[in-house]
């Protein structure tokens, strides 16, 4: 039996034993705060420059996240389709969403206030343009689209929509005020991705997105817009981006990890040779080669042919090549490629531009080293020098040193030469047609100068395109091109024919290479053209109006509820 | 508690040495097999002694007592002790009903005493079964608990899930406990890639199944009470045998030995053997397999086009493929001696040859020492398990020891201390839709090497450069060469891990006792991803991606118990006690691009690098109490509570309290017609348990991301900051669960033992990663949102069919169902989807108000107001924008049925599974069949028309297709619903014939006992609803672990292991 004092010495020293095993980690073992994470910072230490840097950066995934829709729907890229009705999914338009909301709106919201108590009035200009753009945009992809209500974070989790016409007007009112935030000196950002700090040059591209958005709702009444617009071409100088030195384009570089800076459509393209992922379209690319009796020069810039010939390959790799053309198909279309022979498909021509027709949605052949690619302009590949050899990989052309054309100054004159022809006035729309298009020429042709990497307009050895006579005969090709479009001449096409805006449009879209906003928009806007290549399984012509609202956004806000389909037109398209 | 019955024999046992007389004996099972380890106990007291090896026990006794034998599993018998020395005892076997089992905290309890049920696998279950994963080893040997691979590559990670899922975006993996303290089974995320998680292990992977004395699965919340918030999910109890006392061996030492080697084979596709590649029986170097027929007799040379060359009697002879590489750097000056060669066109077995069955050869070592006063055991286990894929392979290395002791003054101490070494490493084999990976992370080599057409020369052609490139068929180069893949990329994870447990309890007076327990696991991993340049999937350039994590649990436990006879009728049992556990992590990163030299993977040799980090501490504390009242040992009341504080949740709602009661009633003592010959034993009992689940750390609050690397225009690299698009919630609440279980435990016609649970579980409050409207200007959150109800039922029975002696036959079988179904997922949401997309026409999980979770839902084929189906022109489906609800993952029951049959020394075991319904996406079997290198019956040549009209014209379809198109653009590409298959599948999942060597025959060796064992794992399946030819085993998630049901992106080939076991011991 042990006694009382040997049981409580027991229970005494086991204590102590316990109680000093605990005490080791008890302190920390205990704490019930631990609420902060260590792995991000707060919002309280933010930086306005990095917040202004990653608007930037924003702005350039919105607009590639939006680009390649309007394309695909113009026939400027290839379409997969197979219909119009299914050719996206809901989840379409999940990134720009995004993007604009969850990314600009709530960067926007922290990072105004705190600039402006700093009086950084750059800062805030430039985030009011950028978030216009993404607002404009929206609207014109997608319609109603939440605003007033929008990026509340949890005082508003079910934010409601906002009229387009509505949206459009807060944009305008945003961007008029950001053309005063320019007006004053002010702290430069460290970061100027556009214009490295030069003001007047953002107030020239504010002057043309507002030029933009006047235009695009030209048919939906609004008094004040002609006045306007008038009096901005009338000081466009100042007003507008007339010159490519004021361009607004994103500019990437050629870093190809941490952070890979490259255009992503190189990425996807050159990461690894011979394995091209986009299809180019091929009516687009036969604008360039089939349908002139001029030499259009951009060709060689904007598609990388990689085999000189469609037809000698097998019908596997090619597979409408033994395919009939559909009856939908005029003769004058486009048909699987450019120079296929209906009558005796065996006398098919080829001169190697491999692509695909719009709404083509054959799987994918292994064709990844034969069909054409993307180029050197915009997005920063090789020129085309009629070598016809497969992508050799990413240390082709620029790098991937491209860019995206948001508001280029080609741009500007179309859109003032359009809004002179819907008024009326055909011979100044045909004297920026002109301007249009050199504008066009001079950007894509001294598009590797511009980008310090002049050499990437290469001639290898076995090139079928010979550097002198190509160099030697640019200015003359382009002159000549500027002529047979545009010229004074009564045989310009703008003198022969009773669409002078459905060639006005078209020439647009082929300046507009890399930018399908402005392209979808305008299509909607004027109706033009009005003979692209129908889609490849059906003759109908329900062409998207709108995008779905994106599946998580319908799923998750009760103040939202589906389009019935695809054919909602947005407030401006009447 | 857990060893005081044990010391309690240990101890008293030393003092009964002088004076009395000494009886000896043996104790054995009918059969005449000694049982080590019965108790012998003088009757009233609680003095006595266990037995030894052999079944030897000697004690002294005066004459006139009465002898307790007793032993788990077996009818105690008492005996009074008269003149006789000698008193050999047979224990009869099947008394269930006195059993001691393992609960809560290591609480043992008697069986008959719990109002809810507790399932044990005991060792012979678990060691030797030629997988080192022990929650492998349970698949299919407890109701309710449901095991699913995530692949069968070696060391893939396993996912477990117990009575359902409860949680929509939470874990719902159980708590390990590992000798009483809670154990890390997680799986490190390192490369936080939703895709590629499946090539990551478990962590409880780091146990050794051999050195395991036994597991209990609690099930129910009742049961889990007094683990808090981490036992919500169920706990499955691990006792080592380093962390045993509840089966000490005789005094003296015992080693046993076991080594076994095991084939671990690949179950292939029935690949068909007349057709290559090509597409509409033309030949072409594609990545389908829809060319000419192999043989020269039946296909004609206009079908190879200009790809003819000539032929023979056997072969067509074609243009090399190497005449086509559009990069013709790959193939010149190198291979230019292929260039312009013949290519024979016949059927390579390139996928067959391409795989090679691997050995598992495991040893493990478990030396035991027994004293008067404590034990010593130690134990070694090494395994070395060779996957069929090249290259996969997992090591590892098991060491631990443990022991007990009584000190002078009383205070019992034990403890366990355990090391573990695992290396795994496993080419990549993240999620595939076909050829490469769905994660652009990555590269997959099933995803290349499955399809392989049978004309294309895997293991003839070369597959590397000499820079380094891969090369292969194609003329886009287009696919990594899978052999490419094999050599020169790997997913790999090392694991150097240490856990153990330190105990000291002390008895105050009979009735008191204190005890603490202290356990850490400390688990250090590090993990690789790499890719040599020059792949074709993933970084081209060459990537190489190192993480380095800590993870440490701590847990201290404080209990004081109280045990006494109240009155005549009533014992009480009562407990109160304290734990506190943390759990810190630490994770450091780098991510390196653009390799320098070809094959060197280390930091130094990579231009770019970027570096993460993660640390994250959670703190959990909570108090608890448990009293058991017993009245007349026949009904017995337990009410439990307990209050948790968690350092995840903003002060004013980081605690909450839960509670449980419990009844049990053995009917049978008190109703005499449930004690007959039909009925002999009947319990009934009841539970109601709560649990609480708190949030993941750091959900509260809002963050802000910096990105030190965000972009470089030219001029150097910029930075950027930009608020985080998860939006903290502040007022983030605990969820709760609530659970009902009612059971019946009974024995019918004194050989069938049968019992019953059925259980309804509740959540409400749920903690749910929301998906935010992006309008908010957030994409995700954390809410309360959403109630979740899982019923089920569980039914346990075995029989004792024959048992005559020498020939014992039982069965033993099990059934399991359960419907989980969510009530409400928080206001105005109606449903979400929480795995990510793939492409629009493959399925997604989804959270759907008034469905089962897990719901897939998928683009499907549309249709008129008529219901058909609708075509176009071309003759093809027409797919929907909008996904639609394609199947449900859930099966709806499963069952598992052993026979064991046992014949002298020699014994047969075999486990039949089956699952019944839920249905599963596969890729596999939709582009195995699609691009033709099986042949489910489809003629070839035959010509297809869809049912449905035109939607252009309203007419019934009358547009032709191929074959070709039929399974490649429909089967195997068309909309997702096509994918979908009913995963109803059979299982012969294990067969075990041993041999114990007769103790006659080892009476002249060392061997104390010998036995050999001859196993087979997983030897027949059969997903009956699934194309025969493709051999899809539904026992696999290309997500790897986590709540994702029912999706496989091409996840290899299963496994089939067979494999020679022998064990002795000394």
């Amino acid at each position: 039996m042990k006694t009382l004092n040997t049981l409580k010495n027991n229970i005494l020293r086991s204590i102590a034993v316990l109680a000093v095993l605990f005490s080791l980690n008890s302190c920390e073992t205990l704490e019930l705060e631990i609420l902060e994470s260590p792995n991000a910072l707060t919002p309280a230490s933010s930086d306005i420059d990095f917040y202004l840097n990653a608007m930037q950066l924003n702005m350039a995934s919105f607009f590639n996240g939006v680009k390649d829709e309007g394309m695909q729907l113009t026939r400027m890229s290839h379409l997969y389709g197979p219909f119009y009705e299914n050719a996206y999914s809901t989840t379409q338009m999940s990134g720009p969403w995004n993007s604009a909301y969850s990314n600009i709106f709530t960067d926007y919201n922290n990072m105004v206030p705190r600039a402006a108590e700093k009086g950084w009035e750059t800062h805030i200009g430039i985030a009011k343009f950028i978030k216009a753009y993404a607002m404009i945009t929206l609207v014109d992809y997608l319609g109603d689209v939440p605003y007033s209500q929008a990026a509340l974070g949890v005082e508003n989790l079910n934010p409601g929509l906002d009229s387009g016409a509505s949206i459009y007007d807060a944009a305008l009112a945003l961007i008029l005020e950001a053309k005063q935030h320019f007006s004053v000196p002010a702290q430069s950002p460290s970061n100027d991705l556009f214009y490295g700090g030069s003001r007047a040059n953002w107030s020239k591209a504010t002057g043309t997105l507002e030029l933009k958005l006047r235009l695009q709702r030209r048919n939906a009444a609004d008094s004040n817009d002609a006045t306007a617009i008038n009096a901005l071409i009338a000081g466009a100088a100042d007003n507008l981006i007339t010159t490519s030195s004021s361009d607004f384009q994103f500019k990437y570089g050629t870093l190809n990890a941490s952070p890979d800076s490259r255009h992503p459509a190189f990425v996807s393209n050159y990461e690894l040779a011979a394995d091209v992922n986009d299809y180019m379209s091929n009516a687009y690319m036969a604008e360039f080669v089939a349908q002139k009796d001029v030499v259009d020069v951009r060709a060689n810039y904007y598609f990388y042919r990689q085999d000189d010939d469609v037809t000698d390959n097998d019908d596997n790799e090619i597979p409408c090549g033994n395919e009939r053309r559909p009856s939908h198909y005029a003769l004058s279309d486009i048909f699987c490629y450019i120079g296929y022979n209906d009558v005796t498909p065996s006398e098919s021509t080829s001169n190697g531009y491999w692509g695909r027709d719009h709404g083509d949605n054959d799987g994918i052949p292994p064709d990844g080293g034969l069909r054409t690619a993307w180029g050197l302009y915009p997005i920063g590949g090789q020129f085309d020098d009629g070598s016809f050899t497969s992508t050799s990989g990413q240390d082709m052309g620029l790098k991937g040193a491209g860019i995206q054309p948001i508001l280029l100054s080609s741009y500007t004159h179309f859109m003032i030469a359009e809004w002179s022809l819907a008024n009326g006035d055909a011979e100044t729309a045909r004297q920026f047609l002109a301007s249009g298009l050199a504008e066009s020429f001079s950007k894509v042709t001294g598009f590797a100068a511009e980008m310090g990497a002049a050499g990437a307009v290469e001639f290898r050895s076995g090139a079928s395109v010979d550097e002198t006579a190509f160099l030697g005969s640019l200015t003359d090709n382009i002159n000549a091109y500027i002529d047979y479009v545009a010229g004074t001449g009564a045989t310009s096409l703008w003198n022969t024919t009773d669409d002078k805006m459905g060639l006005l449009v078209q020439e647009y879209f082929l300046a507009l290479w890399g930018n399908g906003v402005e392209a979808y928009n305008t299509f909607r806007r004027t109706d033009k053209p009005t003979d692209l290549q129908p889609l490849l399984k059906t003759a109908n012509n329900d062409m998207i109006q709108s995008f779905f609202y994106p599946r998580t956004e319908v799923d998750n806000n009760n103040q939202l509820t589906q389009k019935g389909d695809h054919l909602v037109k947005v407030f401006w398209d009447n | 508690m857990k060893y005081t019955r044990i010391f309690l024999v240990f101890l008293l046992s030393a003092g009964f040495a002088f004076g009395q007389r000494t009886v000896t004996g043996v104790v054995s099972d009918p059969d005449g097999l000694p049982l080590p380890g019965a108790t012998v106990i003088i009757d009233g007291t609680t003095s006595g002694v266990t037995t030894d090896f052999d079944g030897n026990y000697s004690i002294a006794v005066e004459e006139g007592v009465s002898l307790v034998f007793s032993f788990v599993g077996y009818e105690s018998q008492s005996v009074v002790v008269g003149s006789q020395n000698t008193l050999n005892i047979s224990l009869s076997e099947g008394n269930q009903l006195s059993e001691v089992v393992v609960t809560a905290l290591g609480l043992e309890r008697e069986a008959r005493s719990l109002g809810y049920a507790v399932t044990t696998v005991g060792s012979e279950e678990i060691e030797q079964k030629g997988v080192a994963d022990v929650a492998r080893t349970l698949t299919g040997k407890v109701a309710g608990v449901n095991i699913t691979n995530t692949t069968s590559t070696s060391g893939s990670g396993t996912n477990v899930i117990i009575r359902g899922m409860t949680s929509i975006t939470g874990s719902n993996q159980p708590l390990f406990v590992v000798d009483g303290v809670p154990f890390n089974s997680s799986t490190n995320g390192e490369s936080g890639s939703f895709w590629n998680g499946i090539t990551e292990s478990s962590r409880f992977l780091d146990l050794d199944p051999n050195s395991i004395e036994k597991v209990d699965v609690l099930k129910g919340l009742n049961a889990t009470v007094l683990y808090g918030q981490q036992g919500r999910n169920g706990v499955i109890l691990i006792t080592t045998k380093n962390g045993s006392g509840a089966r000490p061996s005789a005094k003296g030492t015992e080693v046993t030995v076991s080594h076994s080697t095991f084939v671990n084979e690949p179950v292939l596709p029935d690949y068909q053997n007349d057709y290559g590649g090509g597409f509409h029986q033309l030949f072409g170097f594609f990545f389908s397999n829809g060319g000419p027929n192999f043989d020269p007799a039946i296909n004609d040379p206009r079908q190879f086009g200009p790809y003819y060359l000539r032929e023979d009697a056997n072969n067509v002879y074609v243009k090399h493929p190497y005449d086509y590489i559009a990069n013709r750097s790959l193939v010149e000056p190198e291979f230019a001696d292929l260039v312009g060669t013949e290519y024979a066109y016949r059927n390579y077995r390139g996928v067959e040859n391409f795989f090679d069955p691997g050995l598992v050869n495991t040893t493990s070592l478990n030396l035991r020492s027994s004293g008067d006063n404590g034990f010593f055991n130690m134990s070694f286990g090494r395994t070395d398990d060779e996957g069929f894929t090249p290259n996969n392979r997992l090591r590892k290395t098991n060491f631990g020891i443990g022991g007990a002791a009584t000190l002078e003054n009383g205070i019992r101490i034990n403890g366990t201390l355990n090391y573990a070494n695992t290396d795994y490493t496993t080419p990549p084999i993240a999620a595939s839709l076909g050829s490469g990976s769905v994660s652009s992370y990555t590269s997959s080599i099933f995803g290349d090497v499955m399809y392989t057409p049978r004309s294309v020369d895997l293991m003839g052609l070369p597959y590397i450069t000499s820079d380094g490139r891969s090369i292969y068929y194609r003329s886009g180069n287009d696919i990594q060469n899978p052999r490419w893949t094999a050599e020169n990329a790997f997913d790999a994870e090392l694991i150097n891990r240490v856990f153990g447990t330190f105990g000291a309890a002390y008895d105050i007076n009979d009735n008191w006792t204190l005890a603490y327990k202290y356990g850490i696991d400390n688990t250090s991993q590090f993990s690789e991803h790499a890719q040599n340049k020059g792949g074709v999937d993933g970084n081209a350039t060459g990537i190489y991606v190192t993480s380095d994590e800590i993870r440490t649990i701590q847990n201290h436990s404080f209990t004081l118990s109280f045990n006494d006879q109240l009155d005549e009728d009533w014992s009480l049992t009562a407990l109160v006690g304290a734990d506190a556990n943390r759990e810190t992590y630490t994770g450091r990163g780098t991510t390196n691009e653009n390799q320098l030299v070809f094959g060197v993977l280390k930091p130094f040799n990579f231009v770019s690098q970027s570096a993460n980090s993660y640390d994250s501490e959670q703190n959990i504390y909570g108090a608890f109490a448990d009293l058991s009242f017993n009245y007349n040992d026949y009904l017995y009341l337990n009410v439990t509570g307990r209050q948790d504080w968690s350092s995840t949740m903003e002060a004013e709602n980081n605690s909450l309290f839960y509670k449980g009661a419990s009844l049990s009633f053995i009917a049978s003592d008190v109703i005499p017609a449930l004690s007959g010959d039909i009925v002999n034993y009947a319990k009934l009992r009841v539970g109601y348990g709560e649990s609480a689940g708190f949030a993941n750390p750091y959900r509260t609050r809002s963050l802000l991301s910096l990105n030190a690397k965000a972009f470089d225009p030219g001029s150097g690299v910029i930075q950027s900051n930009t608020t985080s698009n998860t939006l903290g919630n502040e007022a983030l609440e605990p969820e709760l669960l609530s659970e009902v279980e009612v059971g019946i435990d009974t024995r019918l016609f004194n050989f069938l033992n049968f019992n019953v649970s059925v259980y309804d579980k509740n959540t409400t409050n749920l903690i749910t990663t929301r998906t935010l409207p992006g309008s908010t200007g957030f994409t995700s959150t954390t809410v309360n949102a959403g109630k979740l109800n899982v019923k089920g039922v569980e039914v346990d029975w075995d029989a004792n069919l024959v048992n005559n002696g020498d020939l014992r036959w039982n069965l033993y079988g099990n059934f399991t169902a359960e419907e989980n179904l969510i009530e409400s997922l928080g206001e105005g949401v109606q449903e979400f989807t929480y795995t990510p997309v793939v492409s629009s026409s493959r399925p997604q999980n989804y959270a759907i108000v008034g469905y089962p979770l897990g719901m897939m839902k998928a683009n499907v084929r549309q249709t008129n107001d008529a219901g058909e189906f609708l075509i176009d022109d071309d003759g093809f489906y027409i797919e929907t924008t909008e996904p639609e609800l394609v199947g449900d993952p859930n099966p709806d029951w499963t069952a598992g049925l052993t026979n064991s049959i046992s014949w002298n020394g020699l014994s047969l075991d075999f486990t039949w599974q089956y699952r019944h319904g839920g249905d599963m996406f596969s890729q596999d079997a939709a582009t195995l069949v699609g691009r033709g290198v099986l042949n489910p019956g489809t003629v070839r040549e035959g010509l297809y028309v869809l049912d449905g009209v035109n939607k252009n014209t309203g007419q019934t379809n009358t547009t032709q297709i191929t074959a070709i198109n039929y399974g490649f653009d429909i089967f195997s590409f068309g909309p997702g619903e096509l994918q979908i298959f009913d995963a109803t599948t059979i299982r012969l999942s294990e067969v075990n014939l041993s041999y114990d060597f007769p103790r006659n025959l080892l009476e002249r060796t060392p061997f104390g006992s010998l036995t050999a064992t001859l196993t087979g794992i997983n030897l027949f399946y059969d997903a009956v609803n699934v194309p025969d030819v493709v051999n899809f085993d539904s026992n696999v998630l290309s997500t790897g672990v986590g709540n994702a049901m029912g999706l496989s992106f091409i996840t290899g080939p299963s496994s089939r292991r067979v494999g020679l076991t022998l064990k002795a011991t000394f």
